[in-house]
């Protein structure tokens, strides 16, 4: 019984592996129709912006609509950093752009497990969502679809940006804050940023999962926040080989050895759930995960502005 | 016993490395069909896990299902050169009386794990997987040799070394022109030139860099999409063979 039941997840698991990169060749295929059209420029306060900053959410994410936590942290960071303007609605998991819950096949089984997760019931069931997406990141971790999915990435960052009143070519720098899986999509839009928006590019790997990819050689500077607590990273690094360092040309230690890469630990901290990086109800020293989280991010964005020379006296830690 | 039994039968015993299976092999009625289809599917599943390149060049489905037959068959072909480079290098080193037919029927066989090459489809383990089952592959084919030749240890590793060796040579010498044109077939029953994932990216940001900049004139240029097959042209890097 128990081996049968083995038997039937590994098959499930490989079937969903097998169709896992289909929706970034159908994207690069075209079989989805057009993609939507670029979001029109929405005139906003943070036209012209020192910064933008943009949020690419771990694989917990189920569609542009934020997690509480996740959105505390994103109002506390753009209230920290007054003159940047802080995107989280980008979904990093979708090379289509489309939420889990809408347009899919198996959106109605999405949307159960989406409100099973909001109400903090059956999390074994509800695990599914963080398989799905961890699936992507193992596509978008795969050389052969690294590009596509990249690729795709980066038009939506790009789009979303515009929206925001970015102007592409215009220097303002970009600050990609990956959470987790969040970070290796990043690293594979990277290269692609760069050529299409002309400026600046930083990345702040909230405990991130990353392989060991071009894009690291494409940043001015990567923080890596991760506690010693959270185990999660440390599997990453032994799941991609480029990060074992030995490998004296990998991009992984070419950007170390560059000194553009520095790791912090926030203090105890999990990866995810209660006492993660984004708990504003769990404490340290008397603040909040979620605000010692968001001062290390803020410090070291505010620094990457001001090396970049954009920094306004707006543009200051406040938090 | 039906081509289906021998089929298994076969399949089986490569699978699980059986000597004894193996040995039996040669003998089993209709195995040489069998073997010609255990080839003919591991080309087959092979290309399926390789099928990225077909997607990432837009090939149409008519003109894709035909690429993956067309990969079955140059993958065929190659086995031929395989099992003759074996043949050639055990009758040197084993026996001058060695039948051709035991040597092709067990190279044939031997590709049996092959058979999964789907995987290679897997992102992140579907490389590992690939390399994993051809040397699952090249272990059958090792046992094969000993159990159906009484071939030693050492003689057997030697005549599949060996005739690997020979083959690569063989690839890179005469068999220059076959690649050539097996590289030329593949385009034409694609109806592109394949590129890999990354040129296919670069091209489009290519594309749309031209499309933008504006020319002498003020007007635009037309982005070049899914230009028809072409003779490769300097700077564009050809696939690379199997």
């Amino acid at each position: 019984m128990i081996v049968a039941a083995l038997a039937l997840v590994a098959l499930g698991l490989t079937v969903s592996l097998l169709l896992a990169p289909i929706e970034a060749l159908g994207w690069w295929a075209g079989w989805f129709g057009e993609e939507d059209a670029p979001r029109q420029h929405v005139p906003s306060a943070a036209e012209g912006a020192d910064l933008y900053v943009v949020y690419l959410d771990g694989i917990a994410k189920a569609g542009h609509v934020n997690y509480r936590d996740v959105q505390g942290f994103l109002d506390r960071l753009a209230r920290a950093l007054p003159g940047a303007a802080v995107l989280g609605d980008v979904m990093p998991y979708s090379p289509t752009r489309r939420d889990l819950t809408e347009g899919r096949p198996l959106a109605r089984f999405w949307r159960r497990m989406l409100d099973l997760k909001l109400r903090g019931r059956q999390p074994v069931l509800t695990f599914t969502i963080n398989v799905r997406n961890l699936l992507q990141v193992l596509v978008a971790s795969d050389r052969r679809y690294a590009a596509l999915y990249g690729k795709a990435a980066a038009d939506a960052i790009v789009d979303a940006l515009v929206a925001r009143g970015y102007e592409p070519r215009g220097g303002a720098p970009v600050a990609l804050v990956g959470y987790s899986g969040g970070a290796q999509v990043a690293l594979v839009a990277a290269p692609y940023l760069r050529r299409q928006l002309g400026a600046p590019l930083y990345l702040v790997s909230l405990a991130g999962v990353m392989a060991d990819e071009p894009g690291m050689l494409e940043l001015e500077r990567v923080l890596h926040i991760e506690s010693r607590r959270d185990r999660i990273p440390r599997v990453g690094r032994l799941a991609f080989p480029g990060l074992w360092g030995i490998w004296p040309r990998s991009r992984f230690g070419r950007l170390r050895r560059s000194g553009r890469f520095e790791t912090v630990d926030p203090g105890p901290m999990r990866h995810n759930g209660p006492e993660s990086y984004l708990d504003d109800e769990a404490f340290i020293g008397g603040r909040s995960h979620q605000e010692v989280t968001t001062a290390i991010v803020a410090r070291f964005l505010e620094a990457c502005a001001r090396e970049h020379g954009s920094a306004r006296p707006g543009l200051t830690v406040t938090d | 016993m039906t081509l289906g039994e021998a089929f298994r039968e076969a399949s089986l015993a490569a699978l699980s490395l059986s000597p004894e299976g193996l040995a039996a092999v040669p003998d089993l009625p209709g195995i040489g069909v069998a073997g010609l289809l255990i080839v003919l599917l591991a080309g087959l599943s092979e290309a399926v896990g390789e099928s990225v390149v077909l997607f990432v060049n837009r090939v149409r489905p008519a003109r894709f299902v035909l690429s993956l037959l067309v990969s079955a068959l140059i993958f065929a072909f190659t086995y031929l050169f395989l099992a003759g480079s074996v043949y050639a290098v055990s009758r040197l080193l084993i026996g001058p009386d060695l039948p051709l037919r035991t040597v092709t029927v067990t190279v044939g066989v031997a590709y049996a794990p092959r058979m999964f090459g789907f995987l290679a489809f897997l992102p992140y383990f579907g490389q590992p997987l690939a390399l994993a089952l051809q040397g699952w592959s090249v272990l059958a084919l090792l046992v094969a040799v000993r159990a159906t030749q009484g071939a030693s240890l050492a003689q057997a590793l030697a005549a599949v070394a060996l005739g690997a060796l020979l083959l690569a040579v063989l690839q890179r010498t005469v068999g220059r022109p076959f690649a050539y044109v097996a590289r030329r077939l593949r385009w034409l029953t694609a109806g592109v030139r394949l590129a890999t994932p990354q040129e296919a990216v670069e091209l489009e940001l290519e594309d749309v860099a031209l499309a933008e900049a504006p020319t002498p004139a003020g007007t635009t240029v037309a982005p070049r999409r899914d230009a028809a097959f072409e003779p490769a042209g300097p700077g564009r890097t050809e696939e690379p063979e199997r």
